[in-house]
């Protein structure tokens, strides 16, 4: 039997973290570093350029193409832009960490694949470059003023920016074509040196970028009119600006690895040896655990995210979750909740690979009853907005019409549900392949299951007590334990198997056993996660309303009006259509590299 | 073990695996748009200017304009309502409620009645926060309504007030706005000759005398003082500096004041000044007989709103710019 | 017997756990917690 080691998860996590803050140090480093760069310059400057109030804008200071709506237009270059920024920033985020696995483990399966990953990220670099540039490009030419504004205010930034992407380049190129020249003993610790420096930049690089859109919905750094008053630290340094950081760097990570776990998929799929399809279905779980490992903390970035925008603004949070795009929701629930259907069902198509699963079976329709459960509540409207002209009566406020299963704290028991029954999965799933053998193996059964059934009680108690016998206060204070109770959990679930995993004896798995419907999952994860990000997008970028910048530039184009979610679909859907088959290239190019024209038969005979 | 690796795997027949993959996903994608174009579709709308006849106003429209701006472009309604995370203003008797909020010990604020209750609530929103929604003492969590992003005008704030008032049945105390707004007055403008300024101080202000003068606030010093110019000229004198400018230098100044004055006032207008300045003499005294008529009501907020108003730079641009780039 | 232990060990510490965290989290937020059941508000 041909059988893989599978990763080591609990190390892997650590070393994502690691990883995470590594670059989060060297980043915060770095920027204070060109913060003080660019005080100084603009120190300099301030003797001769005298600071500027934001411009009010009018007709003239808008252009368009032809008939294009350029607000259309911008949407789905930014949207294609950061498709594929995502994507590139994330695969050296797992690729050094699964390098360095190998390193450790001295397993070159893990080196091969994490070169695999890299090759397919390197097409798409470029592609971002071209987006980016195109990107500028409009927004310079469609919204000059408002652009001249935003140059105003970040000033020098923009060429730090600049300089990193050029040291982002350089640093991949190299990291990328150095592989097998720094392949074994302390040259591999220079390429993994390389790799941390690659992530390093490019995650200042995200941060960079993400200050620039921070600005936009929370500015900082200047007075009600618009004019300059603090340095670019105090610019960047805005209320959201880190919660969106930690946001965007999370999500990344799951996007990557949903993507290459397409590729892993598809190329498993087509495989025409046992070896390829078991080499594949490996890289296909691999890039499926980093999506879901990296997915299940991002609930709590987000809610960090939006309680940041409450604590900035209250109108701003409500315009969010509580008026017309609060709809937007409910799509967002569909996503998750595609994403995690579509998770668990790949683990439990994939526990085919391990005779030791067989102990599990019977949980997985619980599982599956409670995850389609928690999911029906929360797709179920929380409010039921009617028409327009109800919305101006309102003032675009709630309107619940819908019983209880509609409200908030349904919903947060719900979606507290699913993460606990995914976890749920995991875990069975990375115990399906080991014989435990801690002689207290079976008070460590017992505590767990005990851990997950009152921590399922508890979320259930606190929701409905709380939820429905108190007030809002009582709500929010308690949806944080409902939280905690979660991230229990999966904290108490990764503790105790790693110390119950100690000298457990390891059950044959084999890849490449799995069902070809069970790879499906692999494609409906990076479709869902594509559709989700734009759709985020499109809240974050509606919740400033009628302004470019919050409270400092109006929005005076046509396009100053927040779109349906129906047009905002259409959008994302054309977004999401132009980068699979941007993908599609990517692989295309990428498989193009491995394949050889076979000599001309005549030649070769003589 | 090593035939197992090397197994060929059959072609299972069928569409090609980049066709049945691509329609799944294209599939998936159609899903989601399906969903999101199912639900009621609504746009949200940037506030409109509000646009008054301030001549045709009469206190029912205005309450009704209120009631519109409450629920409209003022937001109001996206915190004040049944949802706890604000006073439910609309079920509430807020004339009634006002009058028991300055009652309360707690209360600190500066409001006599329910109408500058509103006025502060809006402006200063910190300066009482209604128990169970926040302490004391802290940042309410309401936005200042005459600022960004809401930024009601003088006349919007009143038309809310009023609706607050009259809502429950009461009376509402606020006066009917007089002043045209400044995009109303623009217009009017350029349309038909300036009407005659009221008083001489905004005779002062239209004409951009400040800019240079030490007059009425201005501690301008590129032009004499005329906080005490009644002392040193006589009627004569001030009437002939204004119409013919270089007649006279004052020591010590450039002869930069524009020439133009004379075509610019009517006799009034001009008779005013002088008056004015005649009687600014070194002794204080100046201020307080003209400008009293004119604070009676709501002082604070009249002043700035004039002052907006009255399209000044169109008088002397020249010698005005200069000195309000600094 | 020692099956009987284990569980009813496990269930008394999943309890305090989750109890004392609970009572962490809405103290911290200054709330109390009514786990007597008496109306919060």
């Amino acid at each position: 039997m041909f059988t893989y080691i599978k990763l080591r998860s609990p190390l892997m996590s650590v070393f994502l973290l690691l990883v995470v803050f590594s670059s989060l140090t060297l980043t915060t480093e770095l920027a204070w570093s060109a913060d003080t760069i660019i005080e100084t310059a603009e120190q300099a400057a301030d003797a001769t350029i005298e600071k500027k109030a934001a411009p009010r804008m009018g007709p003239s200071d808008y252009r368009q193409i032809g008939s294009v709506s350029s607000r259309a237009f911008v949407w789905v270059v930014a949207q294609l832009h950061l498709f594929l920024a995502a994507f590139v920033l994330a695969v050296p985020l797992f690729v050094t960490v699964i390098e360095w696995i190998g390193v450790k483990t001295g397993d070159q399966r893990y080196d091969d694949m994490a070169h695999e990953f890299m090759k397919v990220s390197m097409t798409a670099y470029s592609l971002t470059a071209l987006f980016g540039g195109t990107l500028a490009f409009s927004l310079f030419l469609l919204y000059p003023t408002f652009m001249a504004y935003m140059m105003e205010v970040f000033g020098n930034q923009v060429m730090v920016y600049a300089l990193l992407f050029f040291l982002e380049s350089g640093v991949l190129y190299i990291y990328y074509y150095s592989w097998y020249a720094l392949r074994y003993g302390n040259k591999k610790y220079v390429h993994l040196s390389l790799g941390v420096l690659l992530n390093g930049v490019g995650t200042t690089l995200l941060f960079v970028a993400n200050a620039w859109a921070t600005f936009m919905m929370a500015p900082s750094g200047v007075d009600e009119a618009g004019v300059v008053t603090g340095g670019i630290w105090d610019i960047m340094r805005g209320p959201l600006w880190n919660p969106l950081n930690l946001h965007r760097f999370v999500a990344n990570i799951a996007f990557g690895g949903a993507v290459v776990g397409a590729y892993a998929g598809y190329k498993m799929l087509s495989a025409r040896t046992m070896a390829q399809r078991a080499h594949y279905d490996w890289m296909g779980y691999t890039s499926n655990f980093i999506a879901v490992l990296a997915f299940l903390p991002l609930p709590f970035a987000g809610y960090w995210l939006m309680a940041e925008i409450y604590a900035y603004s209250q109108q701003m949070g409500i315009t969010a979750m509580g008026g017309i795009l609060a709809w937007l929701f409910i799509v967002q629930a569909v996503l998750i909740g595609t994403i995690l259907l579509a998770a668990n069902y790949y683990l439990w198509n994939g526990m085919s690979r391990c005779e030791g699963s067989k102990r599990y079976t019977w949980l997985i329709k619980y599982i599956a009853v409670t995850l389609v459960g928690s999911f029906l509540i929360w797709v179920t409207p929380h409010t039921l907005i009617l028409s327009a002209k109800e919305i101006a009566d309102l003032g675009g406020s709630h309107h619940p019409l819908l019983g209880p299963f509609g409200i908030m704290p349904a919903k947060n028991i719900a979606v507290n549900l699913m993460l606990i029954g995914t976890f749920l999965s995991f875990q069975l799933y990375r115990r399906s392949d080991k014989e435990i053998t801690v002689a207290w193996a079976g008070f460590g059964n017992a505590l767990m299951a005990a851990i997950y059934l009152v921590a399922i009680a508890n979320v259930i108690f606190l929701g409905v007590y709380y939820g429905y016998y108190t007030n809002t206060v009582y709500k929010v204070g308690s949806s944080v334990a409902q939280v905690m109770s979660t991230l229990i959990v999966i904290i108490a679930g990764v503790t105790i198997d790693t110390m119950m995993f100690k000298g457990a004896k390891n059950l044959p798995v084999t890849w490449g056993k799995i069902s070809n419907r069970g790879v499906y999952a692999l494609f409906a994860l990076p479709i869902a996660f594509t559709w989700l990000m734009a759709l985020m997008g499109y809240v974050r970028s509606s919740v400033r309303t009628h302004w470019h910048v919050y409270t400092v530039i109006k929005d005076n184009s046509t396009d100053n009006f927040i779109p349906n979610i129906g047009y905002a679909a259409n959008m994302m859907t054309v977004a999401t259509v132009a980068f699979l088959i941007l993908i599609l290239f990517i692989f295309w190019v990428a498989s193009l590299s491995e394949t050889r024209q076979a000599v001309p038969v005549q030649k070769s005979e003589q | 073990m090593e035939t197992m690796q090397d197994e060929i795997i059959k072609e299972s027949g069928g569409l090609p695996i980049i066709v049945k993959v691509l329609s799944f996903m294209l599939f998936m994608i159609l899903v989601f748009t399906g969903i999101a174009n199912l639900l009621p579709q609504v746009e949200g709308q940037a506030p409109k200017d509000i646009k008054v006849d301030l001549g045709a106003l009469t206190m029912e429209s205005y309450i009704a304009m209120g009631e519109s701006i409450f629920k409209g472009k003022g937001t109001c309604t996206l915190c004040h309502n049944n949802m706890g995370r604000a006073p439910d203003i609309p079920v509430m008797d807020m004339e009634a409620t006002a009058l028991e909020r300055l009652k309360d010990p707690q209360y600190k604020g500066t409001a006599k009645d329910s109408e500058s209750y509103f006025r502060e609530s809006m402006i200063e929103p910190s300066k009482f926060i209604v128990a169970g929604f926040g302490k004391q003492g802290e940042t309410s969590t309401m936005p200042i309504i005459d600022k960004a992003p809401i930024e009601l005008t003088e006349v919007e704030m009143g038309a809310v007030i009023a609706y607050l008032q009259a809502k429950d049945g009461g009376q509402p105390t606020v006066e009917l706005p007089t002043d045209a707004p400044a995009v109303a007055e623009k217009s009017a403008a350029s349309a038909e000759p300036p009407k005659p300024a009221e008083t001489a101080e905004a005779v002062l202000t239209k004409n951009g005398c400040t800019a240079c003068h030490a007059v009425l606030d201005s501690p301008a010093t590129i032009g004499p003082e005329l906080k005490t110019i009644g002392s040193r000229l006589s009627k004569e004198e001030i009437r002939e500096s204004i119409i013919n400018p270089s007649a006279v230098i004052a020591e010590g100044f450039p002869p930069i004041m524009p020439p133009d004055f004379a075509n610019k006032m009517i006799v009034k207008e001009l008779e005013m000044v002088v008056d004015f300045l005649y009687q600014s003499k070194a002794v204080d005294s100046k201020n307080s007989e003209t400008k009293e008529p004119e604070k009676e009501v709501s002082n604070e907020n009249d002043t700035p709103k004039h002052t907006e108003t009255v399209p000044e730079p169109e008088t002397d641009t020249e010698s005005n710019t200069e000195q309000k780039g600094e | 017997m020692k099956t009987l232990k284990n569980w009813l060990l496990s269930f008394v510490i999943a309890f305090a756990l989750f109890y004392l965290m609970d009572h962490a989290i809405m103290s911290m937020q200054g709330l109390p917690l009514n786990i007597d059941m008496t109306p919060a508000q």
